[in-house]
């Protein structure tokens, strides 16, 4: 073999070389990013299901944190938009905290953990029934949730009356995918839930 | 040389177009599976209304209690929906049960439903009928769902 022959055999690999990383490279990345599309759908379900699970059998919901460790309510905080306390025959707060992008779970005691990662919008809205009977349900306003008239449950925690007429709670979150790299490849993912409260006086 | 180059480029794309093909199958099957689950617990759902609709046929709810737990309504959901577009395996069961405190104005209603996959899901709804009103109709209230 002479140094010419060599020279062409090594340019030949060279290019075909080239040309397999430049089809296996992006083709990497798309494969971390189907991995990564599949783990946020999967964050989107266990939100979903975790919501409305314990939404469906409500018996009311205060748009605020409640608890031993930092209850809104005895700060004089009535509502806030990214914040549900769910009660049932549990209490549970569910919270979007900002600086970290998680979904919170509190359990009115100690234990405050975070439960889906990577949230970066998480909003509730509340419906009840309109004031003309059969029609349908309507946002309220929560202006409405903060300027009373006030009543206190069973705990002494005073809340304001209007939350008792919420049957419906509407909430809309968006996802985004784990590694900012990858943000090119899966777009955030935004759902809408409306989940009925079974056991809210209006359900009777 | 050239040849065996090609040779492990088409093995790395084989790999990967695998892992590709593998990773969307799964999360398919999962999606399915968990499409699958919310529709059988709204098959549950449906089961409890359905039985709750009939109920309010039923002058004499002392007639059901007394039969003690009994299964008051076996039906698929592409029967109740009266429609082919549903998938035909969903289908509940659900039994009445008289109210354990001896109310007889109170019946506990269980709905068990099943869907494609396994698929398992269960409601118990409690209701009861309140006296009647100015025109003598009973409604039926829901104490408890869960």
């Amino acid at each position: 073999m002479t140094t010419i022959e060599l020279l062409i055999a090594s340019t030949l690999s060279v290019l075909v070389l080239g040309a397999v990383l430049t089809v296996v490279t992006p083709v990497q990345a798309v494969v971390r990013a189907q991995g990564d599309a599949g783990d946020m759908h999967q964050r989107l379900r266990a939100a979903a299901d975790a919501l409305t699970n314990d939404l469906r059998v409500a018996t009311s919901v205060r748009p605020y944190r409640i608890g031993a460790v930092r209850d809104d309510g005895l700060a004089g905080i009535y509502y806030r938009p990214d914040t549900i306390a769910v009660i049932g025959t549990a209490m549970t707060t569910y919270y979007w905290k900002r600086d970290t992008l998680q979904l919170m779970q509190y359990d009115g005691g100690r234990s405050d953990l975070p439960m889906i990662d990577h949230v970066v919008r998480l909003t509730f809205d509340y419906l009840a029934p309109a004031s003309v009977p059969g029609t349908a349900l309507v946002t309220v306003d929560p202006a409405t949730l903060v300027d009373g008239p006030w009543t206190e449950d069973a705990t002494h925690r005073r809340f304001d009356m209007d939350v008792l007429r919420i049957c419906e709670v509407r909430i809309a979150l968006r996802l985004q995918a784990t590694a900012p790299s990858l943000r090119l490849f899966v777009p955030d993912d935004d759902i809408v839930l409306h989940a009925a409260l079974r056991n809210s006086l209006f359900a009777r | 040389m050239a040849l065996l180059t090609s040779l492990m480029a088409i093995l790395l794309m084989l790999a990967l177009s695998g892992g590709l093909t593998l990773t969307t199958m799964t999360e398919s099957s999962i999606a399915a599976n968990h499409r699958d689950g919310v529709q059988t617990l709204y098959t549950a759902e449906a089961g409890i209304d359905l039985a709750i609709s009939r109920l309010r046929t039923i002058q004499d709810w002392n007639t059901v209690a007394a039969a003690g737990t009994t299964t008051f309504v076996v039906a698929r959901l592409v029967d109740v929906v009266q429609t082919n577009s549903l998938d035909s395996r969903f289908g509940t069961m659900v039994t009445v049960s008289p109210d354990p405190n001896g109310n007889r104005d109170v019946l506990v209603l269980e709905s068990m439903a099943a869907g494609p996959g396994g698929n398992r899901r269960s409601v118990q709804v409690t209701i009861m009928r309140l006296p009647p009103d100015a025109q003598g109709v009973r409604a039926i209230e829901t104490i408890l769902w869960r």
